[in-house]
């Protein structure tokens, strides 16, 4: 039995499972518990064209249209639902059957077929009589051929187990540390050395948990690319496939959605994207299409990214119902999203952005208002007081900024942004944390930065999606629930843009253009350098994609000529030219346009550029 | 499998109050009861999402039936009664004003379809409207009347 097949049998026992216990609770309540019924029963009808499994896809075909059909019938459908139960149980003989090599196994399920047919046909006079229907004549599978005490050979540990471990070893934390801390208030000596043993025990235990839970994505790149391979042939396309990036972790439970939105979309691109080889070749393309699916991690989010070489048009959201759209359905029940760019001709990208969940992570604990919020380490670069180190918090045409260590960067209260209840701390002894998503900067300011605790990040619970701000929650060492910041959710709702700020810098002296080079490529900037004022229109004529122009004062000096022509290019207004040539950083006021002169002077430098509106290197999008 | 289902909510229930009023949740989706000690408020909810508990080690999320139901109920909180419920792998609480018993329903009273009751079972002298769940606990849908 192959890889494929056996993740294939696990994967069905453990949809078929779930949908047998959603369908007893909900019996098909509303339009969502349809559609979630569809969703999985459609998920093992994919898998069955490749793997030739006629009996279950024939099956499986019935009952995601009984379900597709019931999505507007208001209120629960008890008689509908108990006949998808009925063809849930025959799957799951089916399925059985396969794990023992018996082959999709005997048995007629035509009757059974029919009445789903007849529940889901929109002419049905009565779907209630077509669900209780005749009885059942045929015989699904023989049980008593089946040997009982054959086992599938790939144990799987249900996810509802591995959750059940991960609450008690967070309960075992929490205990923990409420130990330590009486033992440390009551000064118990002969506790000390057990409650070290306990400590590193319990980091054992949580980090094997925390494994259990953690796979790398290249493992659900074999499979792909066998699936991939069927269904280019299958189709008669040729097709290349390429997968990148599969050291990237991700939890377990997020593994099912993700593989069945990776299965469509490679589908849907083989089927719908790809060219046929004759029409590639008139077109100059390679015959054989090339589809690359990569995977990376991000500050607290795996983004995968599915790219094809083939036409490139279709509307992302109709483009086929097994295609994106099914992507973005089984991407946004685990929390994350979805995006599909197209480029006429060649090709498109699908994005699957994912949060990572679960991980244990080395956290800040930071105080805003009289709210507590969680902030992994790992997306935070810096740390700076806002009374001592002269950072300081700047308002540049009505947005925040954080000054600090030369560099000027979006910023923003945490406890505005959240409407923290609670006294508002001084701004002198707030802190800035220079934080990243991917290659945004921004900095938020907190009142407090109470400690570091390694924690267990989770999901959070449905009704608490509500804001992208956060990517899960963790159970801090006292006990006390608190929101684990995303880094990604922060810049997204600070407008942070991942491009720079595009310079074009008059300069000729080439020690003078590495020192600005220097200063202004640390402080955010892209640069690019032209010798005289000229050279500079001339790179302005020719891309128009720089934001602003630096230029020396001397270069500067018949700046209103300059304006004017620079004014064409949507670069500068008016600018107001400095009274006198000896003040070493004076700045004009036009947006787009700043000079400087003098000596060089870094602080001047960015000082110029702010007052012309080009205040930081990270751009912001607002 | 039998094909003649039993009728919509009839079974066994635990009711519970909201504003002076009786509510019914099937048995099945309430794991347990316990009381409230502490919450973490859940910034930029709305008003009925109350915030996370820490129960048993699970991260719950606690809603408070009052306000879900009348925007200008008093609110529950830390100290109230909540009924645990578990939808599908998501961990949830129902903060109630009080836990009143387990009842068994035949008779039920159909009737009574409002939102987001699922219909009405008798109780002595007295009616409970039983709640849809997985309605509740649903932040995009419209907040009930």
């Amino acid at each position: 039995m192959n890889e494929l097949f056996r993740d294939f049998l696990a994967e069905s026992v453990e949809q078929l499972e779930a949908l047998k216990a959603q369908l007893t609770e909900e019996r098909l309540a509303d339009r969502e518990a349809c559609r979630d019924v569809w969703r999985r029963i459609h998920a093992i009808k994919a898998a069955c064209g490749l793997l030739n499994l006629p009996r279950l896809e024939a099956l499986a075909h019935a009952a995601e249209t009984l379900a597709e059909s019931l999505g507007d019938v208001a209120g629960p459908k008890d008689a509908a639902a108990s006949l998808m139960l009925e063809a849930i149980e025959r799957m799951g003989y089916v399925v059985v059957n396969l794990s023992y090599g018996g082959g999709e196994g005997r048995g007629d399920d035509s009757a059974l077929i029919a009445r789903m047919e007849a529940a889901a046909a929109p002419s049905a006079v009565s779907w209630q009589a077509a669900c209780d229907g005749p009885p059942l004549l045929e015989t699904p599978v023989d049980q008593a051929s089946t040997p009982p005490e054959r086992r599938i050979d790939n144990l799987r540990i249900p996810l509802k187990s591995i959750e059940r471990i991960d609450a008690l070893v967070s309960d075992l934390i929490v205990t923990q540390n409420r130990l330590l801390l009486i033992a440390a208030r009551e000064q118990v000596a002969p506790l000390r050395e057990p409650l070290r043993r306990l400590a590193a025990i319990v980091g054992e235990l949580q980090s094997e948990a925390l494994a259990a839970r953690l796979q790398p994505i290249g493992r659900l790149f074999a499979n792909q690319q066998r699936l991939a391979l069927d269904v280019a042939k299958d189709l008669g396309r040729q097709i290349q496939v390429a997968f990148e990036g599969g050291d990237a972790m991700l939890d377990r439970q997020m593994f099912g959605a993700v593989r069945e939105a990776l299965a469509e979309l490679i589908r849907d691109a083989i089927d719908q994207a790809i060219e046929p080889p004759e029409e590639r070749r008139r077109l100059g393309k390679p015959e054989a299409g090339r589809i690359l699916v990569s995977a990376r991690a991000e500050a607290d989010q795996a983004v995968i990214e599915v790219r094809d070489d083939g036409r490139g048009v279709g509307d992302p959201s109709g483009r086929s119902q097994g295609g994106v759209a099914f992507a973005r359905a089984a991407i946004e029940d685990i929390g994350g999203s979805v995006a599909w760019e197209g480029r006429p001709g060649e090709g498109a990208t699908t994005t699957l952005i994912i949060p990572l969940a679960v991980a244990a992570v080395s956290a800040l604990v930071v105080e805003a208002g009289a709210d507590r919020f969680v902030v992994p380490r790992r997306v935070v670069g810096d740390l700076v007081m806002l009374d001592s180190t002269g950072a300081r918090l700047e308002v540049v045409q009505g947005r925040l900024f954080l000054r600090a260590k030369g560099d000027c960067t979006p910023a923003a209260r945490l406890s505005a942004m959240m409407q923290s209840p609670g006294r508002p701390t001084p701004e002198a002894s707030q802190v800035g944390l220079l934080m990243g998503a991917g290659n945004r900067r921004f900095a938020i300011v907190v009142d407090a930065v109470t400690g570091v605790q390694d924690l267990m990040v989770k999901p959070l619970p449905g009704p608490m999606r509500h804001t992208t701000l956060f990517s899960g929650a963790a159970i801090l060492q006292d006990g006390s629930p608190a929101f684990v910041l995303s880094a990604t959710g922060l810049a997204d709702t600070l407008g942070v843009d991942a491009r720079r700020t595009r310079l074009l810098v008059v300069e000729a002296v080439q020690p003078f253009q590495r020192m600005l080079e220097r200063t202004l490529t640390e402080a955010g900037y892209e640069v690019q350098f032209a010798a005289t004022m000229n050279e500079a229109l001339d790179a302005l004529i020719h891309s128009p994609q720089f934001d602003g122009v630096l230029a020396n004062w001397n270069e500067a000096a018949s700046a209103e000529i300059w304006t004017r022509r620079l004014g064409a290019f949507g670069k500068a207004g008016s600018v107001r030219l400095p009274d006198s040539t000896d003040d070493g950083s004076e700045g004009a006021d036009a947006r787009g346009f700043a000079c400087v002169a003098g000596e060089f002077d870094r602080g001047g430098i960015l000082d110029a550029l702010r007052a012309a509106g080009l205040g930081s290197g990270w751009k912001s999008a607002a | 499998m039998s094909g003649s289902p039993s009728p919509p909510g009839a079974g066994i229930f635990l009711t519970v109050q909201a504003w002076g009023r009786d509510f019914a949740l099937p048995i099945g989706c309430a794991r347990s009861v316990f009381r409230i000690e502490a919450l973490t408020r859940a910034p930029l909810a709305p008003p009925w999402l109350l915030g996370l508990a820490n129960l048993s080690g699970r991260l719950t999320a606690v809603v408070c039936l009052n306000r879900r139901l009348w925007p200008d109920a008093p609110p529950l909180g830390a100290g109230s009664l909540a009924v645990a419920i578990e939808l599908g792998s998501d961990a949830l609480a129902l903060a109630v004003e009080d836990v009143r018993g387990v009842v068994e329903a035949q008779n039920l009273l159909s009737e009574e379809q409002s939102a987001p009751g699922l219909g009405a079972l008798r109780l002595g002298r007295r009616s409970a409207t039983i709640l849809d769940v997985r309605a509740l606990f649903d932040s995009r849908s419209a907040q009930a009347a």
